[in-house]
């Protein structure tokens, strides 16, 4: 009886409301891809000058230094930022759980509340932080008396990828907890009085009772960290925009650099279509380690 | 009753489209963009403000029907933002055009051939040609020229010099070596520098330390693209040596000269906080209204000094064509004529003229008369005695394509943080000028 209502007449109704938003996401998100696909084949410096050259910017692409070597930036910020967001994140969610935890609400607007701010206004805010004369880090330094590690922090080559991850992490902790809580809150209390009863400690909890139940949230939330980190942009924007040189490049700030600044749109299509393979590639090749790892089961 | 509520609305909603349909005359919008902003406290800006406002005071009495739209916007935000609108052939009707960018422009048809305009203006026969040389392509004038950029110039503080011991700046790098330490024992930044936004090297610093190296034949020869000169030469690479050895490991320059842009670096030394900064010429409009008494007192302009056996001409400093504004190619009849009148009307020869008659800084056009130089103070004779007396030398990311300068500028980051040899950056820069070449 419910079946039939949900699926019977109702049909062209549910169609009328999700239209517009598959039509949005279409023109928006999908159509750009294509569109990109078939600009990459072309040499193109402008809305005007316009030359076919087939795959020429994917080899072009597969030779460039500046690339790979942002590619290895997406990829250190893929696994800096799984281990200090989702560790960082499941063990604020773990705590934010426990029993003797007063003003939980306090705790979890506090730590969301970084996700809600532009990543832009973040990177400026900590490029201010990590300023050499003026910044926080540097007069804390200072302070306990460890003035031989001052140093310009975003303007030195070597460890920028490690600085600009730090913005990063901080905003995007509180993001991947609710997420985690969300997952918690679904979890039977019972297993936990059970376990703790049997004298499991938090230690015990955490990895042999918490971390397999929460399998299928831990998968999402990586799936989320790599594909927002392979498109990493507005942090490293703000703060050194890809410099010193190209040593905080990105692959996506790179492409925009390319397409826009250099005037090199077909190339930066290609970049950009690059920077999609890859990315889905990166996304297969961790589930299928985590499903080795963790066991079969439904991902 | 809700129902006609509703029905109310929408009715509401679709007779408000109405209004864009109806237009009582026939209103012309001019859409503007350009980089002189208010309250900046730089000369060069508040010229321009004051002689727009006029312009537009006085136009609109003339022309009722038109209306001017300007943007006015810092240009380290707004160069990212027009060039994103040059790639998606939305340029506004007006907007500032970098020498480096004209040729991409004017391949891809998104610049107005002003030449008729120009040469029935007032007073064009008096621009200097080698600047609007720099916007013309096929005899079609692409830009009016509104500035000579001076970009290298030495600005010191004579008392902190004379402090360590130095009358006035030195004339050897070894000399400035030295004073660097002494500098550093009293926790003074010999030269402040920012060069954050990648530019600031290659402009005020490079451009002039290479060509004491190269020569200006071997630069010329870059900028025709002719294949007679390579970033590989072995002139090029010393300059990049001696560039990365006087920088690297020395007290020459603050710690975070990468890291911060240069309006910071420049307020180091309008505060008094460093000795010495490199930077252009509206530089003496900061230190006129921007310094400390002090600083304001003590400031004397002078040059980065030559090397011993230098293949180049001595003393010479990147200066030249900078920047221009342009019109949009798809603007037609009045529209045209108004964008044409704005920027003739303003930034042509009436910017020049006042700019070089009221404050002492040669602009775009020659001035005709005699230069009541009365009224100057100190840092303006100087910058006028500097203008006159120095031979000036193209400026990189003004004349060498913008695909070379996206690799240069970078590299030269790089190259002062020492994590790129001399050979690897100028094999990039070669391979982006192999890339032109080819087509």
């Amino acid at each position: 009886m419910h079946k039939k209502q949900m699926y019977g007449a109702n049909k062209a109704i549910r169609l009328a409301y999700t239209l517009p938003c598959i039509l949005f996401y279409t023109a928006l998100v999908i159509l750009p891809v294509f569109m990109a696909g078939y600009y990459s084949l072309y040499k193109m410096s402008g809305p005007i000058q316009k030359e076919f050259i087939g795959l020429g910017n994917y080899s072009e692409l597969l030779k460039d230094d500046i690339f790979w070597k942002s590619f290895n930036n997406n990829l250190f910020l893929c696994v800096v930022c799984f281990f200090g967001q989702i560790t960082l994140a499941f063990i604020g969610a773990s705590l934010l759980n426990k029993r003797f935890l007063r003003f939980k609400a306090l705790h979890r607007t506090i730590q969301f509340f970084p996700s809600t701010i532009s990543a832009a206004v973040v990177g400026f805010v900590w490029s201010l932080i990590f300023d050499y004369k003026y910044g926080l880090i540097n007069k804390l330094l200072k302070y306990i008396g460890l003035s031989d590690l001052v140093k310009p922090w975003l303007g030195v080559s070597k460890g920028i990828m490690w600085v600009v991850s730090v913005p990063l992490i901080w905003q995007y902790v509180g993001y991947y907890m609710i997420i985690f809580l969300a997952a918690f809150s679904s979890l039977d209390r019972d297993i936990f009085d059970m376990a703790e009863i049997d004298g499991a400690n938090g230690w015990t909890l955490a990895t042999k009772i918490t971390l397999p139940l929460l399998k299928k949230s831990i998968i999402v939330c990586m799936m989320l960290c790599i594909s927002g980190n392979m498109k990493a942009f507005d942090h490293i924007y703000s703060m050194t925009a890809g410099g010193p040189g190209t040593s905080s490049m990105v692959m996506a700030m790179y492409a925009y650099k390319t397409a826009i600044l250099n005037s090199r749109i077909g190339y930066g299509m290609a970049m950009s279509i690059g920077i999609l393979v890859l990315s889905f590639a990166i996304i297969l090749i961790s589930r299928a380690l985590l499903q080795r790892i963790g066991g079969k089961g439904d991902y | 009753m809700k129902k006609l509520l509703a029905i109310a609305l929408s009715l509401c909603m679709i007779l408000s489209l109405c209004t864009v349909f109806a237009s009582a005359e026939e209103k012309v919008e001019v859409n503007i963009i350009h980089y002189f902003i208010e309250d900046s406290g730089e000369t060069m800006n508040d010229v321009y403000l004051e002689l727009e406002a006029k312009f537009l005071e006085e136009y609109a009495v003339s022309h009722p029907n038109v209306k001017f739209n300007i943007s006015r916007i810092q240009q380290a935000q707004a160069e990212e933002k027009l060039q994103t609108m040059a790639a998606s052939g939305t340029l506004p009707d007006v907007f500032p055009l970098k020498g480096s960018l004209v040729n991409n422009y004017y391949a891809n048809n998104l610049v107005y051939d002003m030449t008729e305009f120009a040469e029935a203006s007032e007073g064009w026969d008096t621009v200097k040609e080698s600047l609007v040389g720099t916007f013309t392509r096929d005899g079609k004038i692409l830009g009016i020229p509104y500035q000579f950029a001076a970009t290298s110039i030495v600005f010191y503080n004579e008392e902190m010099w004379k402090e360590i011991g130095y009358d006035s700046f030195p004339t050897s790098w070894e000399e400035i070596q030295k004073a660097a330490d002494l500098f550093a024992e009293k926790g003074i930044t010999c030269i402040s520098m920012g060069n954050a936004k990648q530019w600031n090297f290659e402009s005020c610093w490079f451009s002039t330390f290479a060509d004491r190296f190269t020569g200006t034949e071997w630069t010329q020869n870059i900028i025709a693209q002719n294949g007679k000169a390579s970033f590989t030469d072995p002139e090029f690479i010393e300059a990049l040596t001696q560039f990365q050895k006087q920088i690297v490991g020395t007290n020459l320059l603050n710690p975070d000269f990468n890291a911060i842009a240069n309006d910071i670096s420049d307020s180091m030394y309008l505060e008094g906080e460093a000795a010495a900064t490199v930077e252009g010429y509206w530089f003496v409009g900061k230190v006129q209204n921007l310094a400390t008494e002090e600083v304001y007192k003590n400031t004397k302009i002078a040059m980065l000094p030559d090397f011993e056996g230098q293949k180049g001409e001595s003393l010479t400093s990147s200066g030249g064509a900078g920047y221009s504004l342009a019109m949009n190619s798809n603007l037609t009849g009045e529209a045209a004529r108004a964008a044409a009148d704005y920027i003739l009307g303003i930034a042509g020869k009436p910017y020049s003229d006042k700019y070089y008659s009221e404050y002492g800084t040669p602009g775009a056009f020659k001035y005709e008369g005699e230069l009541d130089t009365s009224k100057f103070d100190q840092i303006t004779l100087d910058y006028l005695a500097f203008c006159n007396n120095t031979t000036f030398v193209p400026i990189y990311d003004t004349s060498m394509d913008g695909s070379i300068i996206s690799v240069m500028n970078p590299d030269i980051q790089e190259l002062t943080n020492g994590t790129i040899t001399p050979e690897k950056m100028a094999e990039d820069c070669q391979k982006a000028l192999d890339l032109l070449i080819a087509g």
